[in-house]
């Protein structure tokens, strides 16, 4: 078959094709035109033309040659993989409590489908353990809802990327760390094989390769593996879940596209709580945070000792949220500013997605940087010593928006499994 | 040697028919989906860069009617209802803006 590409060239002109498999053209040369001239998709067309793209799957290799193998195959985004044995893949599936061949859905930007045993694939590469598998499955199945609007967010130029929340009884049945080094692991095997599962399924299955088509400027290194978990038991508020009013005896995952974290520390607040959630909106409120100029959500992340101080003051996390939301707001003339410095309020320079409410004509108009208090989401975790907390500010209006699903089982290690009401 | 299993998912099957390319000189009515104007300000700004884009297409095409709507969100594929409207325009050029 002669396949063209969306421009024209020839699918032999297609600079690589016929050499051996590697780099990522496979996931950015489409649409292609069979001969019979109707488009074929690129991203999905049986063994016609995307797979035409793609390497030969050889179904066997020799375990000593897998490293090298998986980077020749543009299997991984650098960091090396476990081989997606089939028996380990098998039991991955069989964790999962779903049929192999069911479709999660169309991954972003490519498209292709996510069957079970394709992500069960990838979780082998990410060294996974199987009880974990409904985790990874309901964080992908909220990442595909449309208000998070995947698509998007994965090539977007802003650095944000999914951060999966662990909360309620997954986080200790799960194995995942709450405490020290939260957002680089925690030293658990849960939470950095969570994230990099997403990771290598929006890589290998999604084909989310940096520049063609992902075009963030700066990157994230939460694009590697970023998953965290809250702290069950030595935090003064309900679990994430409950407070988004979902019922969840087994556990929930929270998804949210956010950017890396900006540390905060109540240094200089007496430990007062208005001063220290002063100093958190401040750092929501920063000018150049996309939420400022687009409002949004945004994630904080509070350790225990922060939490405690507050509800020792009589602060619950409802009102934590209103303080935070009212405090963080900046003065229009001071987020819009033309190149002379004055500020931009003129009618061609309204910002469309800011509520009606809001007099753009008025550079003294308070603006707040989240849609609402409840669009500011409050997270307990992290070590339990010093005073820190983290803001990761959203992907303003454009999506990322935070969705909270139940997990449909108990995710103990096969064994282990407790009873629960 | 182990078994392994292919971890790139399932391409869909998808057929499309190709749209029917006007002759030049049939170009008359030509719709512009843009994506929302936040990124373009001062010098850049977007109703001015939108007056050079159908400046530039009346040069080349002669005669044009344009239809033109904005994407409410820059990142969001746009909508059916959207889509909807632009039907009977013979171009569609979308992505303006950024």
């Amino acid at each position: 078959m002669i396949v063209e590409d969306s421009i024209g060239a020839r699918r032999d002109e297609v600079p690589g094709a016929g050499e051996p498999a590697h780099g990522s053209r496979w996931g950015v040369v489409w649409p292609v035109i069979g001969k019979n001239d109707d488009v074929i998709d690129a991203r999905g067309s049986g063994k016609t033309s995307s797979d035409a793209l793609l390497p030969d799957w050889p179904e066997h290799v020799d375990p000593t040659e897998w490293p090298e193998f998986s980077y020749r195959f543009d299997l991984t985004d650098g960091l090396p993989t476990f081989p997606p044995e089939r028996h380990r893949v098998d039991a991955l599936v069989a964790a999962s409590q779903r049929d192999g061949d069911e479709v999660i859905g169309p991954i972003p930007p490519t498209g292709r489908s996510a069957t079970i045993t394709a992500i069960a694939a990838n979780a082998a590469m990410a060294g996974l353990q199987p009880h974990l598998m409904p985790v990874v499955i309901t964080a992908l199945e909220a990442m595909l809802e449309p208000r998070f609007n995947l698509s998007g967010l994965v090539v977007t130029t802003h650095p944000a990327w999914p951060l999966v929340i662990v909360s309620g009884a997954a986080v200790s049945d799960g194995g995942f760390a709450t405490g020290e080094s939260l957002f680089s692991g925690g030293g658990a095997r849960a939470n950095l094989a969570v994230g990099r599962t997403i990771r290598l399924v929006t890589w290998n299955i999604g084909g989310a390769r940096p520049r063609h088509p992902v075009q963030e400027v700066l990157g994230h290194p939460g694009r590697l593996a970023y998953c965290i978990a809250e702290e069950p038991v030595a935090t003064p508020w309900p679990a994430l879940h409950e407070a988004r009013g979902v019922d969840a005896p087994h556990g929930a995952v929270t998804v949210f596209g956010c950017d890396a974290p900006h540390s905060v520390i109540a240094v200089g607040t007496a430990e007062r709580a208005e001063l220290m959630l002063e100093q958190v909106a401040e750092q929501i409120r920063a000018a150049g945070n996309s939420n400022t100029h687009t409002m949004g959500e945004t994630l904080v992340v509070m350790a225990p000792q922060w939490a405690r101080l507050l509800a020792r003051q009589g602060w619950t996390r409802a009102m934590v949220q209103d303080e935070l939301h009212q405090r963080a707001a900046r003065r229009l003339g001071d987020i819009k500013r033309r190149g002379d410095g004055t500020p931009a309020i003129g009618h061609d320079d309204r910002y469309p997605w800011w509520p009606e409410s809001i007099d753009q004509s008025n550079p003294d108009e308070l603006v707040a940087s989240t849609w609402g208090p409840e669009s500011i989401h409050v997270v307990v975790a992290g070590g339990d010593s010093v005073t820190f907390a983290a803001v990761c500010p959203g992907w303003g209006t454009y999506g990322g928006f935070a969705v909270t699903r139940p997990l449909p089982v108990a995710v103990a290690p096969a064994g282990t499994a407790k009873e629960r009401p | 040697m182990i078994e392994i299993v292919d971890p790139r998912g399932v391409a869909v099957v998808r057929t499309l028919s190709l749209a029917v390319r006007p002759a030049r000189g049939d170009l008359r009515r030509v719709g512009l989906l843009c994506n929302d104007p936040s990124v373009a300000h001062g010098t850049h700004h977007f109703a001015r860069y939108l007056r050079i884009v159908r400046r530039a297409l009346t040069d080349r095409l002669g005669a044009v009617e344009f239809h033109e709507e904005t994407k409410p969100v820059l990142t969001r594929a746009a909508e059916q209802t959207q889509l909807d409207r632009f039907h009977g325009w013979q171009v569609v050029i979308n992505g303006l803006g950024k």
